[in-house]
């Protein structure tokens, strides 16, 4: 079980991020798009902020004893995720920027802190990675990490894309839209986003490949046919084909999109695999057994 | 405010008295020659020219004089400027400022321009050090409300030119137009408009594709299109124009439709799935609708336009409405501080003359009583008084003399009673005051006491409140008393 003070931080942290929401949202359907946000949301993000920065640096400091392999528990992996997430967001949805991010971002950091809060039974379990430490398990953790930060800006930009293009298409609604960024923006923050995740992911690949291959035993025979494994896979030719779309034309447009979408509903799968692996392996360590699952095991993804 | 604008008289008359470079200079050094101490600000636009002037109440400046200023420097006969100006003073001019910088009063309902042009006006009238506490306050005030109604009421959102709602919803598809190319068909008066409009985006090339070439080659020269950023083309080109196209403007006066569905989606491979932006402004259309369900194009025909146009203005009025409610409360607000400022420095004034008059009856009182007896100086002291109040009501009861038959009598005497109090009854006064028609400290604690309210020191308190307060008092003492014969009974005891 997590302790107390986090569990209230996150539940303040997922309320606040909640209201964030539905004030990003209504924002947004509004229509006097060129109100700037008010003091009660820009007050919100600056709260919102400061407390999952003390948690993070609470949980690291007393919780994990400065511990370099704290991303290991679910409760401080995902809520690193949600912090980076929530202040390139913060930063994005100023003016000039992205303005109306807010409205697609928020909604899905709610549902990652919501996830955080719903898993306190796992913070506990050390991994393979946190029992002993190395550089090439610390990059892969990061690698991912920092990675799927950077596939959920892309999703959630996306998701903006598809609104925009559904308004333009619909002469009603068009007037609604005139402060969004436009089209030809958000295509090339998706294409700059997936550049940056597909690169930190193939890191995060890579450094997993050198790992397993370290220590065969851990991760059975056919770890390479893994669900993990082969779904990593399947989201890194996606974001493959994102980050190139303007040469691979044929998935230009709201293609590129929805494949940005379904990349990140795949890493979020891998993540939900990883986590559920470091579950099986505590249960059965508790029980006495010694795991003889082929599948991969601890967090490795 | 002394002024003229676009409802007031035509652009030739404007264009006179427009108050830019020297005059500004010359007609800030009238305003001050006219009146020492005055403050103003000069607002000079291609729609209106206004002189805000700020005077005390007491001692205002004409409106004729103004009008000469304006006539001198402009060099315009002054029943020109007689007829074409307008004036306003006190909470209108407030209002008529109020109503300009949010574009109320504008030829364009809500535009913004007009906001900065103002902040100019005002900056430079702080340069030239012809502003003071008054019309910076006003001006202050002005331009904050202007950001707040145009916030809370989205008096200027939206667009009211076709040209205008096209480059709006081209930045909507496109961020960068620097290797955009833009194809218009047609080369009429509506594809010159809206390509002016589009030429401010600065795109890589601009074709102007038409059946008949001179008349693309005449539009390109009318809208100065260089040959590095485009040219004519004849409508033979048309299926490499449609690949090379980001922005496509159709405007011709064909019965058929020019771009068709079957056509358009052969091209629609070489266009790689790029966006592509059409406009199509045509009455029957250029471009057949079915093209706007394909993916990545964006159609738009001159009723989505209009659309747009009428929704704006549909806003717009009803934001008028919402920023007038606004703009009353705030002009209220202004125009009573302003007054307060005003009312302020009236007090400052007679409190310094009264007690001007206060201190020479002092030094001559002072100087009597240095030798005279107890009884002398009861007596002095009483003529003082007399004196004193003679001395100070004399201005006002001087105003009130019968023979003055053009003095608003009544008024002053409704005035007096107002702010002397005199409607109260003088049983109240008796009982309310003390001897020297004052309540005294001890009666203020009194009612202190009883009311939790702190007085105000010399007001007049209730009588009836004053009683139960001393009732109260008095049984507070007789309680007191009690309780200190008690714990002398106790001492003798022990």
């Amino acid at each position: 079980m997590i302790d107390m003070p986090t569990t209230i931080s996150i539940i303040i942290l997922t309320t606040l991020c909640a209201i964030t929401s539905v004030n990003a949202v209504r924002h947004l359907l509004s229509s006097n798009t060129s109100r700037p946000l008010s003091k009660t949301q820009k007050y919100a993000a600056q709260i919102f902020m400061a407390l999952s920065t003390i948690t993070l640096g609470y949980r690291w400091v007393w919780v994990h004893d400065f511990h370099l392999n704290n991303l290991d528990s679910k409760v401080d992996s995902l809520l690193f995720v949600c912090t980076l997430l929530a202040a390139v967001i913060f930063y994005l949805r100023l003016p000039n920027r992205l303005p109306g991010i807010g409205a697609f971002g928020f909604p899905i950091i709610t549902i990652l802190l919501l996830w955080s809060l719903c898993s306190n039974t796992f913070t506990s379990h050390q991994s393979a990675i946190a029992q002993s430490p190395d550089l090439i398990k610390t990059t892969h953790l990061i690698g991912v990490y920092a990675g799927t930060i950077f596939f959920a800006l892309a999703a959630i930009m996306s998701c903006m894309y598809l609104y925009i293009q559904f308004k333009l298409k619909d002469i009603n609604a068009i007037a609604n839209i005139s402060k969004l960024p436009s089209l030809e923006r958000v295509e090339n923050m998706i294409s700059a986003s997936s550049t940056l995740g597909f690169a930190l992911l193939t890191l995060g690949l890579i450094t997993g490949f050198i790992w397993v291959n370290k220590d065969p035993g851990s991760f059975g025979e056919t770890w390479w046919l893994s669900p993990k494994t082969i779904l990593a896979f399947v989201a890194w030719t996606a974001y493959a084909i994102v980050m190139n779309v303007k040469y691979a034309t044929t998935f230009r447009g709201d293609k590129a999109a929805y494949l940005s979408i379904i990349g990140f509903i795949l890493i979020v799968t891998i993540l939900a695999i990883a986590f559920s692996d470091a579950r099986s392996q505590k249960t059965k360590k508790q029980n006495g057994t010694t795991p003889t699952v082929k599948i991969t095991q601890g967090t490795s993804l | 405010m002394l002024g003229i604008n676009h409802r007031t008289c035509p652009v030739q008359l404007r264009e006179k008295l427009a108050i830019i470079n020297d005059r500004y200079t010359l007609a800030t050094e009238k305003i001050r020659q006219a009146q020492a101490n005055t403050e103003s600000v000069i607002l000079s636009t291609c729609n209106r020219t206004e002189i805000y002037v700020a005077r005390p109440s007491r001692d205002p400046l004409d409106a004729t004089i103004l009008r000469q200023i304006l006539s001198d420097v402009c060099d315009v006969t002054i029943e020109d400027v007689t007829t074409a100006t307008i004036y306003r003073e006190q909470q209108p001019a407030i209002n008529h400022l109020f109503s300009v910088i949010t574009g109320l009063d504008s030829m364009v309902i809500g535009e913004t321009e007009i906001l900065g042009q103002i902040k100019k006006a005002y900056q430079r009238a702080i340069k030239n050090q012809t502003l003071g506490p008054v019309l910076h306050k006003l001006f202050q005030e002005a331009i904050t409300f202007s950001k707040k109604a145009r916030l809370e009421t989205s008096i200027d959102q939206g667009r009211v030119s076709i040209g205008s709602i096209v480059v709006d919803f081209a930045k909507q598809v496109f961020e960068n137009f620097t290797d955009k190319t833009i194809v218009s068909i047609g080369a009429g008066e509506m594809v010159g408009t809206t390509l002016r409009h589009l030429l401010e985006l600065e795109p890589q090339k601009i074709w102007i594709a038409n059946r008949t070439q001179k008349n693309a080659i005449d539009l390109a020269h009318k809208i100065n299109l260089s040959q590095e950023q485009g040219g004519a083309r004849t409508l033979d080109d048309l299926e490499q124009l449609l690949i090379e196209a980001d922005i496509l403007l159709s405007c011709t006066g064909s019965s058929k439709l020019i771009v068709e569905h079957q056509n358009f989606k052969k091209i629609l491979k070489s266009r790689k799935n790029r966006p592509l932006f059409i406009i199509d402004i045509a009455i029957p259309r250029d471009i057949d609708p079915q093209i706007g369900t394909m993916k990545n194009i964006y159609l738009y025909n001159i009723d989505d336009l209009h659309k747009i146009v009428n929704n704006t203005n549909q806003s717009r009025q009803e934001a008028v409405h919402a920023c007038q409610q606004l703009l009353t409360k705030a002009v209220k607000k202004c125009y009573s501080q302003i007054q307060h400022r005003d009312v302020g420095v009236t007090i400052k004034q007679l409190r310094t003359k009264l007690f001007d008059l206060g201190d020479i009856e002092n030094a001559r009182s002072i100087k009597k009583l240095s030798n005279a007896s107890p009884e002398e100086a009861e007596n002095i002291i009483e003529q003082h008084t007399h004196r004193l109040i003679n001395k100070i009501l004399h201005m006002p009861l001087s105003q009130l003399d019968p023979k003055q038959t053009e003095a608003p009598l009544g008024f002053y005497a409704a005035a007096l009673r107002r702010l002397f109090a005199l409607d109260q009854s003088i049983q109240t006064e008796k009982i309310s005051t003390s001897e020297n028609s004052q309540a005294t400290n001890s009666e203020h604690k009194i009612a202190q006491e009883f009311t939790e309210i702190q007085p105000i020191q010399g007001a007049h308190i209730n009588p009836l409140l004053l009683k139960l307060a001393q009732d109260k008092l008095n049984r507070k003492n007789v309680q007191k008393n009690k309780k200190i014969e008690l714990n002398e009974k106790k001492i003798e005891i022990s």
